[in-house]
């Protein structure tokens, strides 16, 4: 291979070279240069296979817009599929590969399908692999998925850590070109909070890519220049590498910094890329314009490149993408490239402007009126066929050909928010419309001024109208060329002539789609694939909607594109997801006991976003169910401790807090008295069952509620709801106190015992004094504040205490020291859940959204209050009183190991397991150690009638059948005494 | 004395703390101090703000602010609501007695971790924390902001101008926290 | 999307959540009936809707916006009384 580096000139710094590999081959670079550019210096024109007919491809653009050298960069869990080398810069040690053959790039044995095109156009699966049908997903489909596509996914979990950020600015400048540049530093020097965010490494835009001068100086010098001078500024902040990806509603842009990926070895702690939102008062779009080709023949080999394209690989990378060109325009752009491509010492073949005019000399050979028709070689290209006005054709010896078929404006960003291009037949390009996202405006090639001085000069108009500025700074001097254009999309009888390269879509396709009548551009595009790969048809779209417009003789105009939707270029699901993954996808939240817990085998559960303990395990146990089993039994029998800080905590106060808390809870708690608690139940306003618990009250004014662990922050919602919405005249203030105390359930015959140890001698805490369900606030070891409620959730006699959670810590293990005595051991959540299923506590399973008070058993409770209360009319309705509804019962296996489920149906014993016969559903089982037996809550018809009677639970799921007995729910102590023992 | 003694703990006492010192940026737990929350009574927020204003010599700051005399420091934190913080215990009976009637009180003074941040990287690091605009003049000493960072509640005042943030955060998330404004902070500075 | 919380300025919209149509504030004075608890307005178009400031001030407000494109027309908190 022969080296295409030119010896002067370019942007890259020759003092740095770099050794990269590709393929396996090692490769020298430049500090400066793309991974594309480096190949191409080295002589490397064959980069990849193409998606469908594995053909070879090289690069064909200098941009994001890249749809065929797309390269794996990295190897193992490291390595990153489908990046543009075209993007990718060179570090030392950088590996690439290249993707989608089989065997080697240049031997790839699927290149078989290129030979089999006729049977692989558009929809060819629609068609051809009809019969037999179930071959469809075991056969067909896996082949065609093997066969077609891009780079692989490593298949292991990504290692790269990604950073999300917002910043906020005045003025947010999408394309650091001519026009963001100049509109930069008006509103920079104007003092504005300004954001330049361009998605190259080097600022400057097409200005590192032409030969023109600014001012006095080369247009890239001047770019230079200009950041150096932006970059001094405190109140400007540049985003090199940053793809400003999506317009937003609000003024919120998504960006993407590529933070590390152009980095040898990065420190540990720079994330691979930044997530930006950027939220911006005004934004101006110089996104710049993106060149499209020209469909012939085999325009798609390795060698034949956008015209624009190869001046950047000239001037910019000092690379020669070939020694002998032909450069093929329908614009007078394209004629740059001749005369640059001369002036780096390559040899012009042939200038071809397909627009008729006279023949001027130019030092090389000109053909106008013409075309190229086709190319030829194996590899690349080594021949082209030009075809001259009068049809005559002859064969030239080339291997690069420049193509331009205009340029397109990238007004994508402005589109994201429903608006819509027009369609500019001066410049034949869709330009930005009316409607623009608000704060938004569009300046430069973007909006189809093409040339630098208009750029600069639109540059500075959009920031000093966005910024409502007087004046703006002095433009320079620069180039102002004619880009005159006559459209000429296709080169007349071209079959196999690409026009979408990435997914492999020809003019063929096109021509099928429209004969089998995929007219409408989303048709033709869904038909086609064409603009649906990862470079979303940035090269492509605009040529096909213009040949489908041919082809129903409708214009560009009427025939309109396809809708543009962020992303830009492509997002890494990993940048949406952030730090926020594994162990961090959401905050934990850890009660003041945790690490007790944890140093005393606590295992733990996720709760909402708790971690709570399930249980404890000691040595010698041999699974969950021994430590649960242990729990329950020494709650029972002695005392136990639980953590139940969980619970949500609502301090509601003021002088209508009772009449407050009659108007949310079913039941009554103005007549509550001081000192005293009361179990609620809070409905929906549709009648159905919210969330239960306690309400305690501490003053006449105040009164502190409990929520389930689930229901903490919807309650609070609701609450606040109530108390802003509907009775803003109620004297009533509410405050989430969750996170202030740390609260123990002590449960069991020797909990009051346990408790006399710890709290001060002067609250008296005996039966007489302190009765089930009384509260109060007390101080324990020696004047620690602390909340004393008797309540009790696992039937025993029990008591819940509260401490500030700064205490929680040792309040846990101080306990667990002063009940040694009476055998004390700590209890998880699991056997929390043995105990109240044989108490015969309804809970979450049970709180389903769907029951009611009265399918709980406890329609009692509202049913004599006066007044209104949220949920009360509509629990009332036919629907929900109806004598049949499946009512929460007690079910008992009748063989005691038979393991229940929850989620099991009743039936009658002898019916066929259907949804007809279908009597209700089991919702929580637990195997009490007490009774020796399974035992399950459940819901079922006419339960409180057919108490006593066998049914069976039916698991379809599980697969068991097992009769049992339907019975109170109240497993245990069914009238309480324990508890208030 | 009592046969058991309860400790006061910190949620880092078990994790060597959480204090950060660096180049620009320094970040820490700072010293407890008892925190109330003060909640008008209906109609009551005039008389709550003159009582206050008599016994402490503090005006009750308006929405998105905070201010600090004599040792007390008030924060808004929602209509008619604030949160006061003082060193001890004295200011919790004190506060009590001063509002009664015209304010429901809450002690919070476990329910948050209150966090410091300062120096001039501080606002690069809040960046990649909080979707607030923390620019001087978007927020300047004085601001204070309930908001949510990294998925957790959080309220933010600036205190100084180095700048110096003071940040309450809910106990039970923050270690989390904490560990997000470390990596927020080591990402800061590998930037360099 | 962006929300101006009165209280709390210019925020983000993940500090919020949405309860759809205003109208639900109007709760009938004899409790809920029927048409309070099931039938909502939900045009494709300007609405105004209920919005919880839950990561912030924990106001209720009232958003008026266009449901199709995102703009905000004006937000109010649902308790005026409260400042």
């Amino acid at each position: 291979m022969t080296s295409s580096r030119l010896t002067a000139g370019g942007l890259i710094d020759r003092a740095r070279p770099l050794n990269f590999t590709f393929d396996g081959n090692s490769y020298d670079g430049f500090a400066g240069d793309t991974l594309a550019s480096a190949l191409l210096a080295n002589g490397v024109r064959m980069m990849g296979r193409s998606f469908k007919y594995h053909r070879p491809r090289g690069v064909i653009s200098a941009g994001a817009e890249e749809p065929n050298a797309l390269m794996t960069i990295g190897t193992g869990a490291d390595a990153d599929p489908n990046t543009r080398a075209t993007v990718q810069e060179v570090y030392a040690g950088l590996t690439a590969s290249s993707q989608n053959h089989v065997g080697s790039l240049k031997h790839d044995l699927m290149a078989v399908n290129d030979m089999l095109n006729r049977f692989l156009g558009a929809g060819f699966y629609y068609k051809t692999f009809m019969w037999p049908a179930k071959f469809w997903e075991a056969v067909y489909e896996p082949i065609i998925r093997r066969a077609a596509g891009l780079g692989a996914l490593s298949g292991e979990a990504d290692p790269a850590e990604y950073e999300h950020g917002v910043r906020h600015c005045d003025l947010l400048v999408i394309g650091a070109g001519p026009a963001g540049l100049m509109a930069a530093l008006t509103a920079g020097r104007a003092g504005a909070r300004v954001v330049l965010a361009d998605e190259d490494f080097t600022m400057g835009g097409r200005l590192n890519g032409e030969s023109d001068q600014v001012g006095d100086m080369p247009g890239s010098a001047w770019a230079r220049q200009a950041v150096a001078e932006l970059a001094a500024m405190a109140n400007v902040t540049l985003l090199p590498r940053t793809t400003v990806f999506g317009a937003y509603d609000g003024g919120v842009y998504g960006a993407l910094e590529r933070v590390s990926e152009h980095i040898a070895k990065p420190k540990d702690a720079l994330p691979r890329q930044c997530m930006w939102k950027i939220v911006a008062r005004r934004a101006v779009l110089a996104a710049g314009a993106i060149e499209r080709s020209i469909a012939f023949d085999n325009n798609d080999r390795p060698g034949v490149m956008l015209a624009g394209s190869v001046r950047t690989y000239l001037n910019r990378y000092a690379v020669a993408p070939g020694h002998r060109a032909v450069v093929f325009t329908n614009n007078d752009d394209g004629w740059r490239t001749a005369r640059d491509l001369r002036a780096a010492g390559a040899d012009v073949v042939a200038m071809v402007d397909s627009r008729p005019g006279p023949l001027k000399d130019h030092g090389f050979r000109v053909i106008r009126g013409g075309a190229v028709a086709d190319t030829v070689g194996r590899h690349g290209v080594d021949h082209a066929t030009l075809r001259h006005h009068s049809g005559t054709e002859d064969s030239v010896v080339a291997d690069l050909i420049a193509v331009s078929g205009g340029w397109s404006p990238a007004v994508h960003l402005t589109c994201h928010q429903g608006a819509k291009p027009l369609w500019r037949d001066d410049i034949a390009a869709f330009v930005p419309g009316p409607n623009l996202p608000p704060g938004m405006s569009v300046a430069g090639a973007a909006n189809g001024d093409y040339s630098t001085a208009a750029c600069l000069k639109a540059g500075a108009e959009a920031a000093i109208a966005a910024l409502d500025l007087t004046t703006g700074p002095e433009i320079p001097h620069a180039e102002d060329g004619p880009t005159e254009i006559t459209p000429f999309w296709k080169v007349e009888g071209c079959k196999r002539a690409w026009v979408d390269q990435q997914n492999d879509v020809t003019v063929k396709d096109i021509t099928l789609a429209h004969q089998e009548g995929f007219k409408s551009v989303e048709h033709m595009k869904r038909y086609t694939t064409l603009g649906m790969a990862t470079d979303q048809g940035k090269t492509a779209n605009v040529p096909a909607i213009a040949l489908m417009a041919a082809l129903t003789g409708r214009s560009i105009e009427e025939t309109g594109t396809t809708v543009f939707r962020p992303p830009y270029t492509p997002v890494p699901i990993g940048a949406f997801g952030g730090r926020h993954r594994g162990k961090h996808f959401h905050p934990t939240r850890l009660t003041p006991s945790h690490d007790w817990a944890a140093a005393h085998g606590g295992d733990f559960i996720e709760s909402g976003l708790w971690l709570r303990t399930q249980w404890f395990r000691k040595s010698g146990e041999k699974g969950w169910r021994d430590s649960v089993d242990r729990e329950v039994i020494t709650t029972r029998s002695k005392v136990g401790i639980c953590d139940v800080t969980t619970l949500g905590k609502i301090d509601v106060q003021g002088t209508d807090a009772g009449a407050f808390l009659d108007r949310v809870y079913q039941n009554a708690f103005s007549t509550l008295k001081v000192g005293r608690c009361r179990y609620g139940l809070m409905l929906r306003d549709d009648g159905i069952v919210m969330d239960d618990g306690t309400c305690a009250r501490f003053a006449d004014d105040h009164y502190v509620m409990t929520t389930t662990t689930a229901q903490a922050g919807p309650a609070m919602r609701h609450l606040e709801f109530c108390r802003q919405c509907l009775w803003p005249d109620l004297d009533v203030q509410l405050i989430s106190t969750t996170e202030q105390w740390a609260q123990y359930a002590v449960a069991g015959p020797h909990s009051r015992d346990l408790l006399r140890k710890l709290v001060d001698k002067d609250h008296d805490i005996s039966n007489e004094a302190y009765p089930y369900m009384a509260c109060g606030e007390v101080t324990v070891c020696g004047d620690v504040p602390a909340r004393l409620f008797r309540l009790s959730f696992s039937g025993e006699l029990a008591y819940e205490i509260a401490v500030p959670c700064r205490y929680g810590h040792d309040l846990f293990d101080v306990l667990m020291k002063a009940g040694a005595e009476f055998g004390v051991e700590p209890y998880g959540l699991e056997a929390l859940g043995v105990m109240r299923v044989e108490k015969g506590h309804a809970a979450g399973n049970e709180l389903d959204g769907r029951t009611t008070a009265g399918d709980l058993g406890m329609g009692r409770l509202g049913s004599k209050k006066q007044g209104d209360y949220i949920g009360k009319t509509m629990a009332g309705r036919e629907g929900l009183l109806a004598a049949d509804r499946a009512v929460m019962m007690g079910f008992r296996p009748k063989d005691p190991n038979a393991q229940l489920t929850a989620g099991a149906h009743f039936i009658d014993q002898t019916a066929e397991p259907r949804m007809s016969n279908d009597l209700g559903w089991m919702s929580s089982v637990a195997w009490s150690p007490e009774l020796q037996s399974y035992i399950g809550l459940g819901f079922i018809k006419n339960g409180e009638v057919r108490m006593g009677e066998t049914v069976r639970a039916w698991d379809g799921v599980r697969g068991t059948d097992i009769e049992v007995e339907i019975t109170s729910p109240h497993f245990i102590d069914p009238e309480g005494e324990r508890l208030r023992g | 004395m009592a046969d058991f003694e309860l400790k006061p703990r910190s949620v880092f006492d078990a994790i060597g703390g959480c204090r950060v010192a660096a180049e620009g940026v320094t970040f820490d737990e700072a010293a407890p101090r008892t925190l109330l929350s003060l909640a008008a009574r209906k109609g009551q927020a005039d008389a709550l703000r003159s009582a206050v204003a008599k016994a402490f010599d503090l005006d009750l700051p308006d929405a998105g602010q905070m201010v600090m005399a004599k040792g007390i420091t008030a924060l808004w934190s929602g209509p008619d609501q604030w949160f006061l913080s003082a060193e001890g215990d004295a200011h919790l009976a004190k506060t009590a007695k001063v509002v009664a009637d015209m304010a429901s009180v809450t002690d919070q003074s476990d329910g948050y971790t209150a966090l410091t941040l300062a120096g001039p990287r501080a606002p690069d690091v809040l960046m990649r924390m909080s979707s607030l605009d923390f620019n001087e003049e978007a927020f300047p000493a004085g601001s204070v902001a309930r908001t949510s960072m990294q998925q957790i509640s959080a309220m933010i005042a600036r205190t100084g101008d180095g700048p110096d943030y003071l940040i309450n955060t809910p106990r039970s998330t923050a270690r989390d926290f904490a560990h997000d404004i470390k990596v927020a902070i080591t990402a800061v500075l590998a930037r360099g | 999307m962006r929300i101006t919380c009165p209280c709390c300025g210019l925020r983000m919209v993940e500090e919020f959540v949405i309860m759809g149509d205003a109208d639900l504030v109007n709760r009938p004075e004899t409790g809920a009936d029927y048409e309070y608890t099931y039938l909502r307005t939900n045009p494709a178009g300007r609405h105004r809707e209920l919005w919880y400031h839950e990561q912030g001030c924990r106001s209720w407000l009232v958003v008026e916006r266009d449901t199709t494109t995102h703009e905000i027309f004006s937000t109010e908190l649902v308790n005026k009384g409260a400042s």
